[in-house]
């Protein structure tokens, strides 16, 4: 064992981290405070090559490893998480490519979203169907010369501005997978949601009415797809697992230079024993939760990543990022809950992390299927 | 990084497995922890026996110099303090093979390592800790027991309290103070080794609240102790507390044990009905039991970081805390589960009523103690706060 960074992956670290504190931070008013995404900043992460951190680099990739991908994103996430969300909706999105695409669509889309030419989003959550795949409405209807979609999508990030779409839909009964280019006739977008956290990346519903597809757009072949979506997911779970981290980081770290400042009967708080221990407890629980996101990334790379293992990385990463959170809005008092500090804004952002890629229930279901008997 | 572990290391693993698989055949009925070494003849008797067993192939003196007949890595003790956590077995207590022998191997001198290592390494000699004192317990410098030099020998008067096992122990390593007029309270402290046979040490059990028999009132008068059973130098015994350097603390035995009682749950869930529906089906069982299994396979985790950074010499000790915290607070829920499940059952003690030979009765009892032991879950904050984050150290 070796839980040290190789040197490639600490500078890779050093250098993205630089990056989200120059470059991220002057966008945070426009993320957060007027919900808006800096369209901007894409074509400076495409040259950091941050949009495929672990894909070929014949495919406009870096090369590097899972390990990698989730650093970056603990050091986005530090800054701004809703822009790591951004950043791991365009993997999610290349690593269906990667998977499932031919030579030729690969060679079409992964530079192209690697580059910032293009942008993708992911669909599977409908109006009716978040936690049970097998229910979903969308159907897709083979016809002579390809397939017709029909059906809603729902809280689908990018979804306004995004030119492709990975999109599960119903084929004779099964999931299968389609990419949909979001100018075919029959695509829309409903309007833009404003929500509790990672605001900024727009989030809205997709319909399709019946959007003609050519039959190379199906993926991997009709059906079975099921597979496709629980992997897009442990990518998923890693990703966000690896932004509560950096999340955790960042509580921590204001809570300690609030408690230096605020002033309490002539001293620091931070003399106070009751804020080490909350401090303390802090610390303690980012240190689990960033050892397991570790492993997690680990077994990603090796191939060996389960359900089980990111469910369960998913779960008790996301619940501890709630609690370090709260703990460190609690070191704040009362100016925690003001817009004036950055911690309102880190509790807002760790729930969300609850609630995405499958809620802490779905996660718990998840394992306890997979316990030993 | 690279969680793998090396072939070699999948072997040992194996070994250990295996072996403390066949010991725990041999486990008495109802024996659960820390308690069942200390309280019952039988568990004593059994505690001896797996400690031979250790013995005969050389792992009690894991990680110690091959000159005192040692082997082998701190990660290699680790997974033998895993197998050792999963099985529940006894065999190594925490005081001799590992507080005194990386003690003595750190401080003591050859004399001192000749006499008493090999005996921590065969097992037959059982030691104790005569640490805490009725007023000096997280805050241990403050202790009083006094030791006075006449001639070769001192003198020592003082009551210890809390100490762990020490109505069987066969020898034990106190703090007493050497120095009253010291300066400063961590000065004027020697660490030193006797006999619990010599006269003038009297032993009065304290029972805990289940009745078991596992800590002691030690009373010490006019005990007198050779000089040359001292470790390190005189009034520097502060100094020799500070480098446990060998005590294996990444807490994975006590994960491992979790891991094993949750899987004892989970097919208890899976073959027992209530109100003629499994227990597994109950979603509010399965949640518990699914968010149990991920609090300990991320602690299990942040072990194995501990591990590596121990073996590496790259080791803060405020980490070791930080695990010693989760891991006890996490004890304690999975006893509240346990006993949760079993519902009715978990209040009954070891009969043909109790479930798990009334292991989740004791357990229950036994938790509580966790966040207390080697240091309070609050002076593991302070570790945390004063060496991790760096925070202002408080009176």
């Amino acid at each position: 064992m070796d839980f040290n960074l190789t040197e490639q992956q600490q500078m890779f670290k050093n250098s993205v981290k630089k990056f989200a504190e120059q470059e991220l931070t002057p966008l945070v008013d426009t993320m957060d405070k007027q919900n808006n995404f800096p369209h901007e900043i894409r074509p400076k992460l495409a040259a950091m090559n941050l949009y495929g951190i672990p894909f070929d680099p014949k495919y406009g990739g870096a090369g590097a490893d899972h390990a990698s991908l989730a650093l970056a994103l603990e050091e986005f996430a530090k800054i701004l998480a809703a822009m790591a969300i951004h950043l791991q909706l365009q993997h999610v999105v290349n690593d269906r490519f990667n998977k499932l695409a031919t030579e030729a669509q690969k060679k079409q889309w992964m530079p192209a979203i690697c580059e910032a030419k293009k942008v993708g989003c992911f669909g599977f959550t409908e109006p009716d169907t978040g936690s049970n795949p097998k229910m979903i409405k969308t159907v897709a209807k083979e016809v002579k010369d390809g397939y017709i979609i029909n059906g809603a999508k729902r809280f689908i990030t990018n979804a306004p501005w995004a030119d492709v779409m990975c999109v599960f839909a119903k084929l004779e009964g099964d999931i299968s997978l389609f990419f949909v280019e979001t100018n075919r006739k029959g695509f829309s977008t409903g309007p833009k949601m404003d929500k509790l956290g990672l605001r900024g990346t727009d989030l809205s519903d997709v319909f399709f009415e019946d959007v003609h597809v050519p039959k190379d757009h199906l993926m991997g072949g009709k059906g079975g797809k099921f597979d496709a979506l629980k992997d897009a997911m442990t990518i998923g779970k890693l990703c966000l697992s690896a932004q509560c981290v950096g999340l955790m980081q960042a509580s921590l770290e204001e809570a300690i230079k609030y408690s230096m400042h605020r002033m309490h009967f002539d001293e620091p708080i931070f003399n106070l024993q009751a804020i080490h221990w909350l401090l303390a407890e802090m610390a303690s629980r980012l240190e689990a939760a960033r050892w397991l996101t570790y492993r997690a990334a680990f077994l990603k790379d090796q191939g060996q990543d389960t359900i089980k293992d990111m469910a369960i990385t998913k779960l008790f990463v996301t619940s501890t990022a709630v609690d370090v959170c709260r703990w460190g809005m609690q070191v704040h008092g009362a100016y925690g809950i003001s817009k004036e500090y950055k911690i309102e804004r880190l509790f807002r952002d760790a729930k969300m992390y609850e609630l995405l890629e499958g809620t802490s229930e779905i996660q718990r279901e998840l394992i306890v299927k997979r316990l030993p008997r | 990084m690279d969680f793998k572990l090396s072939d070699e290391q999948v072997k040992l693993r194996q070994e250990f497995y295996a072996v403390c698989r066949d010991l725990e055949k041999r486990k008495p009925h109802g024996f659960a922890g820390l308690e069942s070494i200390y309280d019952t003849d039988e568990g004593w008797k059994y505690h001896l026996y797996c400690a031979r067993e250790y013995a005969k192939r050389g792992w009690i003196s894991i990680g110690w110099p091959a000159e005192y007949g040692g082997k082998g890595t701190i990660g290699d003790k680790v997974f033998f303090a895993e197998a050792r956590g999963y099985y529940d077995l006894p065999g190594i207590d925490i005081f001799g093979p590992e507080m005194l022998a990386p003690t003595l191997l750190g401080v003591g001198n050859e004399e001192l390592n000749k006499r008493f290592l090999p005996g921590i390494a065969s097992g037959e000699v059982q030691w104790c800790e005569l640490w805490s004192e009725p007023n000096a317990g997280s805050d241990l410098a403050s202790l009083t027991t006094s030791a006075v030099r006449k001639g070769n020998e001192y003198v020592i008067n003082g009551q210890k309290i809390w100490s762990t096992g020490a109505h069987r122990a066969h020898w034990a390593f106190a703090l007493v103070r050497t120095d009253p007029h010291a300066p400063k309270k961590q000065m004027g402290i020697t660490f030193i080794l006797f006999d619990m046979k010599t006269p003038g040490v009297t032993v009065k059990p304290l029972y805990y609240m289940d009745g078991a028999h596992v800590y002691n009132e030690v009373f010490l008068d006019d005990v007198h102790v050779p000089v040359e059973n001292v470790v390190g130098q005189e009034n520097e015994g502060w100094r020799v507390t500070q480098l446990l350097a060998g005590f294996e603390r990444s807490s994975l035995g006590a994960i491992m044990m979790m891991l094993r009682q949750l899987e004892e749950l989970v097919r208890y869930c899976n073959e027992t009905k209530i109100g003629g529906k499994l227990l597994a089906h109950d979603p509010l069982i399965r949640n518990r039991l699914a968010q149990m299994a991920c609090e300990i396979e991320a602690l299990r985790c942040l072990g194995y970081r501990i591990a590596d950074a121990q073996e590496r010499n790259e080791m803060a000790g405020f980490e070791a805390s930080g695990v010693h915290i989760l891991a006890s607070e996490l004890q304690e829920r999975l006893a509240w589960l346990g006993a949760d499940i079993l519902g009715p059952y978990g209040q009954v003690k070891r009969s043909r009523w109790s479930p798990f030979d009334g292991w989740y009765e004791k357990w229950y009892q036994q938790s509580f103690v966790l966040f207390i032991a080697m240091g309070t879950n609050e002076i593991q904050r302070n570790i945390i706060s004063w060496y991790g984050l760096g925070l202002p150290r408080m009176k």
